[in-house]
């Protein structure tokens, strides 16, 4: 098995998904499954069983926020990280409450930002399973800071 | 009586003249007296007429009497009259000459010498001794009396004449008054031709056709009366009523400052009669008004205009007073005396200055709304660019998350290739500048919500410069903080407040490429002296007394220019180069300063670089700790 973590990107932006997808895998540490439909993201990570989500906020099928408490509700994904890649940055927006405390990167977003955030919690989540905790009880498993610089 | 027995008359065709003649004179006399009713000239006119009149009625019966004592009755009773003529006519010309002051006494004198003469004559034979029987009828005999009478009449007579005729020669040729004294001095030259009826009187039968004369002196004296009358209302006939009638105040001073006349305005105005005003200086109606050098100054200059006066006036208050004079020059233009006239201004000018303030007010007000007016608009096309930005955000943002992912594609791909890294280094930071410009709306767009709490304003400041510690590295700044111990908390967003310090660090650090040293200081300060945005009044942002919580950040930077300075806080206002500022940066730290009630303020330093102030309000129960 690979050692590569795997990350699911749902995004509707088809051309920076698949950039960002070959940006990421450019590394050699990240397998990214790409999923262009909001509405088909749950069924994707049920199939991918991703180590992390990067989760678009505003796609028009459906809500990247209402996705993310799908897949924290489904038995197999609880605890999943999410990291919100958004280009909402209005704390008016509907969606500014549900992202409070989350962790986002702001569109638009250097690789190597992406990269910071994803090593970051990598790493912490290496640090969870060496010290025996099983995933489904890191509650929150979202960090609570916000990326946005 | 036997003068009223018919039968000692007889018709005589003689007498028929002198009837018409009398009722002519007489209707004459009655219609001068009722058009110049009330003036002295008609009625004297009319005494003219009468004494004539007399005379001719009483020749009239005279001619008509057959026996000699009616003849002689009626011969003295025309003496009821023609004595009177030549002082009436005398009285007359005094009156249209107007010369009333210089021959006052002589008419007096007059009317009682010809009084004393138709006494005389009638009760006495010394005038009228008799009467001669003439082809025409009866007529009078004179005695010797009447020398020393035709004296008196001829004398008065041709003096009369002798007035007009001087009066006449003075008077400037084409003028009404020219007119009317030559009509005059032709009728009465011409009435003097009656004077030949004296000549049969001493026994000459030549025939009296004095009533010719007359009659033609009827016909004159009403073309003169009916084209000229016989006085113009002059200023001179009506002075003393023209002058008080006059609403405004009236005062004529002579050359030595004392008071000659004042109407009663005048002396309604100084609140003195007249007699406590004429004849004293002009000190005795206002001590205020004209000192001895104002009427100096005056004297000189011939004639002033609206000269302002204040007259304190107890109790009434002070009375503003306009003064128009002009000087009175006799024949030689030496000044005679200065005419005044006031006008009592005090109401006008209250008006004016009412009006004035009005129009300050009005001009204030329109001004302010003007402004609010321009602010309502900057604001809404603010808020609109802020609600198109939210708008657009995110479908700007997502082509340069594109833009900036295939960047970072591209860079991996032309790994040794100098321009083209190049190119696309250039083509990032393009990114990161219309990704800031939109970031800056939105934060303008979103700075109205806040989410208040106490915080302590130093660790909002150390907060920010955590933020922003790499930036003061990079650019080889130092760093000095002086925070004030036991600040008073301040009721703040927290986030926002962080972003303001954070907006103002950055502009200090961008101020200072080559280094140099930011200085930030947080203190209390109990207001004291009322200034900007400082007072008393209700709507003013900050009270006398108040304690505040101030920061301040100081950087060496080279300051912005003066002209620049009112307009730092203006939307896309930037003194950056292109892509280092949005222009937006210190638009939206104002506006979160006033969100919060606070102020803000840049000023050049005197040694060089910016501070910007920023005043807070203590939160409150606080202040009183400092």
């Amino acid at each position: 098995m690979s050692n590569k973590r795997r990350i699911l990107l749902i995004d509707d932006e088809e051309i920076f998904t698949q950039l960002l997808k070959a940006n990421l895998e450019a590394t050699g540490r990240y397998t990214v499954q790409v999923e262009n439909q909001g509405s088909l993201g749950l069924a994707a990570a049920r199939a991918f069983a991703p180590d992390l989500i990067l989760l678009d906020v505003v796609m028009p099928d459906i809500d990247g926020t209402q996705l993310a408490m799908a897949l924290q509700a489904d038995p197999k994904l609880q605890g999943m990280s999410i990291v919100y890649l958004t280009a909402v940055a209005s704390s008016r927006s509907p969606q500014a409450s549900a992202l409070r405390g989350q962790t986002v990167l702001a569109k638009p977003v250097a690789t190597e930002e992406v990269l910071a955030c994803l090593e970051r919690i990598t790493r912490k989540l290496e640090r969870d399973a060496d010290s025996g905790v099983l995933s489904s009880e890191m509650a929150p498993s979202v960090e609570l800071t916000q990326e946005e610089g | 009586m036997f003068v009223f027995d018919p039968g000692q008359y007889a018709l005589s065709l003689y007498a028929l003249p002198t009837a018409v003649t009398t009722v002519l004179v007489l209707v004459l006399g009655i219609a001068v007296l009722a058009q110049e009713w009330r003036s002295p000239v008609g009625l004297v006119f009319f005494c003219v007429t009468l004494a004539i009149g007399i005379w001719q009625f009483a020749f009239s019966f005279m001619y008509c009497a057959t026996t000699p004592p009616v003849a002689l009755q009626w011969a003295k009773l025309a003496y009821l009259g023609v004595p009177f003529i030549p002082v009436a006519i005398f009285h007359f010309t005094v009156a249209v000459l107007r010369r009333y002051a210089r021959y006052q006494r002589a008419i007096w004198l007059a009317w009682i010498t010809s009084a004393a003469c138709a006494a005389a004559i009638l009760n006495t034979d010394l005038l009228v001794a008799g009467v001669y029987r003439y082809w025409w009828g009866y007529y009078p005999r004179y005695g010797w009396l009447s020398a020393p009478y035709l004296i008196y009449f001829f004398g008065l007579m041709i003096f009369s004449l002798r007035l007009f005729w001087v009066e006449h020669r003075q008077t400037i040729p084409g003028t009404t008054h020219w007119h009317r004294t030559r009509a005059l001095l032709i009728a009465f030259s011409i009435v003097y031709l009656g004077s030949f009826d004296y000549v049969a009187k001493y026994g000459v039968a030549f025939y009296p056709f004095g009533y010719i004369p007359v009659c033609v002196f009827v016909v004159l004296l009403a073309r003169v009366l009916w084209r000229y009358r016989f006085v113009d209302i002059t200023p001179e006939l009506a002075a003393k009523q023209i002058i008080n009638t006059m609403v405004n105040p009236l005062m004529v001073l002579d050359r030595e400052g004392l008071i000659r006349i004042v109407n009663t305005a005048s002396c309604q105005l100084f609140g003195k009669s007249e007699v406590e005003l004429v004849g004293h200086p002009v000190a005795a109606a206002h001590p205020a008004f004209l000192s001895p050098d104002d009427l100096h100054a005056l004297l000189k200059q011939d004639r002033v205009h609206d000269y302002e006066l204040m007259l304190p006036m107890t109790p009434h208050g002070t009375r503003v007073v306009s003064l128009s004079a002009s000087v009175m020059r006799d024949q030689r233009q030496e000044p005679m005396a200065t005419v005044c006239i006031l006008t009592d201004v005090t109401e006008r000018k209250r008006a004016e200055q009412e009006l004035q303030r009005a129009h300050g007010d009005l001009t204030q007000s329109h001004e302010e709304l003007k402004s609010a007016h321009l602010q309502l608009i900057q604001a809404a096309k603010m808020e609109s660019v802020g609600r198109l930005a939210a708008g657009v955000a995110h479908e700007v943002k997502n082509p340069l998350a594109v833009i900036l992912q295939g960047v970072d594609y591209l860079s991996r791909r032309i790994n040794g290739d100098g321009d083209a890294t190049l190119v696309l280094r250039h083509t990032a930071d393009a990114v990161r500048r219309a990704d800031s410009v939109i970031r800056g709306l939105l934060d303008f767009s979103t700075s109205r919500e806040l989410e208040l709490s106490a915080e302590d304003l130093n660790n909002i400041v150390e907060q920010a410069l955590l933020l922003v510690k790499h930036e003061l590295d990079r650019s080889h700044i130092t760093l000095l903080k002086r925070w004030s111990e036991r600040l008073p908390r301040v009721y703040v967003d927290r986030h926002k407040m962080e972003q303001v310090f954070v907006n103002l660090i950055m502009n200090a650090i961008q101020a200072m490429p080559a280094g140099g040293t930011l200085a930030i200081r947080t203190s209390t300060k109990r207001l004291t002296a009322a200034g900007h945005d400082v007072g008393q009044r209700g709507e003013d942002r900050f009270k006398v007394g108040e304690t505040v919580v101030v920061a301040e950040i100081e950087d060496t930077g080279p300051g912005i220019p003066e002209k620049f300075l009112e307009k730092v806080f203006d939307p896309f206002f930037t003194t950056k180069p292109t892509g280092k500022g949005t222009g937006l940066g210190l638009t939206v730290t104002k506006k979160i300063i006033e969100l919060h009630e606070g102020m803000i303020g840049v000023e050049n330093r005197a040694e060089g670089g910016v501070r910007v102030t920023l005043t807070l309000k203590a939160k409150a129960g606080q202040g009183d700790e400092q």
